[in-house]
């Protein structure tokens, strides 16, 4: 790369290829070289082999000579009425989605508190984020055992009358299915509003925009699908039992992140908008926030990724009815009795690579941009 | 643990205003409510199961035991599982702090044509969801012939094998890491290693002896995160070891609670127990975890 426009002075002395001997080149092709292989063929070639086998028929006890093409025919059963599994799951994950986002303002709400130089703020935020360091799996276990336990746990002692079974009980806190007119009404509002969203904040480059309408499209359908299938969708009441204690650990970590930005906000803007007699809400809307986009494009990100990656908690647990998500989904269908059919679980995890990849892309095309310019 | 910082809490502040007490107030509540869980566990976990069922998870215990610690142990085969962790998790750290410092070494001290790609596949790569990928991996592993000099399990091959496991992580964490320290080699003056350079310095002498000295903050709070997010697996180890006696300690629990699901005290006992590394660690290395996160998040 020695054709390199000469302006820069930093860009002429970045260290050039052609300067080095022939034992450094070699040496910095393996030090790329080996672990670009290692995390090609275990993360992307992968990736594209579940693409290929979600288009293909395979028992996966057999040898791979037995795998035959069949077009899109996984798709068309996992999407269509004969199957019952991925519509919930979806759902799930868009309550997931949901809900988590709702713990990342609380987790902002937080570290703002604690960014006002509160006495023992040290404290609460060791507090706040002690649950992040355990294992997401732990987690479920301790809330299990400690508060949702039938006859003993602490929200059972602290709810009057019979022990309630928080992680047994699959009925639904609400669902779609029952109101037909209040679930078109409810996917309508959603359609509109996530496309217009979408497609106005996120700006120029559009990607975000361009998924934003893409979710809100999904999410219209999860809402509008069970107007026409006899699918059930809805929140059932052990998964929202699970969801409160996901937010337990989600919000300490949101609030670190955004504790990191706020100390990056210049504290004599703040000062001047109260002289100006900004008060507390508005400050925050007009010096703070706008300061924090590059953490708010993480947080989002990792957000949206952590609510379709979703597994562990619900798997620990042993996957209740109701609980299903499509990390459960695709594990299951790929694992285990009845697992056998690599190309229909392949088709499940392809959704889910769908749904995360334009997240994926957007945080890239974030990071990466101000370096191409 | 925490005694430390808690008395000032309690402290009024002297020249306080009313939203100033509010505030208190309110972050006072709100963090009782996050200790209870906590709390809860710990103190069932040294409480037998009659005491429990008697007077509820938060009560005052008639008799503190070590028993359930002694019986999750044992029962859990957890001094197994801590080796199965450990010997994953020490060569998995070490391979993921070299290959992301390499990479972030080469791609950003050096021009080429495709760095930029390369930092992106690996950005965009730990992204990824590890249900995608898995069924692939696993098909890899159990049909390729691997050499028992390099196994574990002397199978044959990688299924089941934990140095699979060592593998898919090395290959997946690289992604973050190497994300994060390039961005914080892009901080490093270039003079650095320009003038080793002058000097005649080779490129793994500049490596060795210069960048990855001045890398030592990034890696220690690289390594802290990593750590605990290693130490906390629980998909791999649960998909990719089959055969229980391999599975790594986050696993236990769910054994545990599998074979004795009426044992709550039991259960968190295992769960205090599997709880101890990733605190303490926490504790001891708060700034460095807590700069991990924070990195990955504040580009450059």
């Amino acid at each position: 790369m020695t054709d390199v426009p000469a302006k820069p002075a930093t860009q002429v002395r970045k260290g050039r290829l052609q300067q080095l001997t022939f034992r450094d080149r070699v040496w910095l092709k393996f030090a790329i070289g080996i672990p670009l292989a290692v995390h090609l063929l275990l993360v992307w070639i992968p990736a594209i082999i579940t693409g290929l086998l979600s288009f293909m028929e395979w028992e996966n006890l057999k040898p791979i000579s037995t795998a035959k093409f069949v077009g899109f025919r996984n798709y068309w059963q996992i999407f269509t009425i004969f199957d019952n599994k991925l519509f919930p799951a979806l759902f799930n994950n868009l309550v997931l989605i949901v809900w988590l986002t709702l713990c990342s303002v609380i987790g902002m709400l937080f570290a703002y508190l604690l960014d006002k130089n509160v006495k023992g703020g040290r404290f609460y935020q060791s507090d706040f984020y002690m649950p992040v360091v355990l294992s997401i799996a732990v987690v479920g276990f301790i809330w299990k055992a400690v508060m949702f336990q039938t006859d003993r746990g602490l929200l059972n002692k602290l709810i009057p009358g019979k022990g309630i079974d928080f992680l047994g009980n699959s009925d639904f806190v609400f669902s779609f299915y029952d109101n037909k007119i209040l679930g078109f009404i409810a996917g309508a509002v959603v359609f509109i509003f996530g496309s217009m969203v979408g497609g106005r904040r996120f700006g120029p480059k559009g990607v975000l925009g361009a998924f934003g309408a893409a979710l809100a499209v999904a999410v219209g359908l999860a809402y509008l699908l069970p107007n026409f299938y006899d699918n059930k969708l809805g929140l059932s009441k052990n998964f929202f039992a699970l969801l409160v204690a996901m937010a337990w650990r989600h919000i300490g970590y949101v609030m670190v992140l955004y504790l990191a930005g706020l100390k990056g906000v210049d504290p004599s803007l703040r000062e001047a908008a109260s002289i100006d007699g900004a008060n507390e809400v508005s400050s925050f809307r007009h010096v703070v926030f706008p300061t924090l986009r590059p953490i708010n494009a993480v947080v989002a990100v990792i957000t949206v990724i952590e609510a379709l990656r979703a597994y562990d908690i619900i798997a620990a647990l042993g996957t209740q009815r109701g609980t299903e998500v499509m990390g459960t989904l695709v594990t299951g269908s790929l694992t285990g009795e009845g697992g056998g059919r690599a190309g229909l679980g392949s088709a499940y995890g392809m959704v889910l690579f769908v749904l995360c990849i334009g997240f994926i892309i957007y945080y890239v095309i974030n990071n990466f941009r101000e370096e191409n310019s | 643990m925490s005694t430390s910082t808690a008395p000032s809490v309690y402290a009024p502040k002297v020249k306080s205003k009313l939203p100033r007490a509010v505030l208190q107030a309110f972050l006072i509540t709100m963090s009782i409510a996050w200790l209870v869980p906590l709390v809860g566990a710990v103190l069932s976990a040294f409480r037998n199961e009659q005491d429990i069922r008697d007077n509820g998870v938060i009560s005052m215990p008639s008799s503190l035991t070590f028993q359930n610690f002694r019986d999750a142990f044992e029962r859990g085969d957890m001094g197994h599982k801590f080796f199965n962790t450990f010997f994953i998790l020490v060569p998995s750290l070490l391979l993921i702090l070299l290959f992301s410092s390499l990479v972030g070494f080469a791609c950003t001290r050096f021009s080429g044509r495709f760095n930029v790609l390369f930092l992106v596949i690996f950005t965009a790569g730990n992204l990824m969801p590890q249900q995608v990928i898995f069924q692939p991996v696993f098909q890899m592993f159990k049909r390729m012939p691997w050499p028992d000099l390099l196994s574990d399990t002397n199978s044959g091959n990688l299924l089941n094998s934990k140095i699979g496991v060592i593998f898919i992580h090395v290959a997946f964490q690289t992604g973050f890491c190497t994300f994060v320290i390039s961005n914080y080699m892009k901080t490093l003056p270039k003079e650095l290693t320009e003038a080793a350079l002058v000097d005649g310095a080779s490129v793994s002498t500049q490596f060795w002896k210069i960048v990855l000295p001045l890398c030592r903050p990034a890696l220690a709070a690289l390594g802290t995160l990593e750590f605990t997010w290693l130490y906390n697996d629980f998909f791999w180890g649960s998909v990719m070891l089959l055969d229980g006696a391999e599975k790594p300690i986050t696993s236990s629990i769910a054994q545990l609670s599998g074979a004795f699901s009426t044992q709550d005290s039991l259960v968190a006992a295992a769960s205090v127990i599997i709880a101890i590394p990733t605190i303490t660690v926490y504790f001891l290395l708060q700034k460095q975890f807590i700069g991990g996160l924070t990195l990955g998040a504040n580009k450059g």
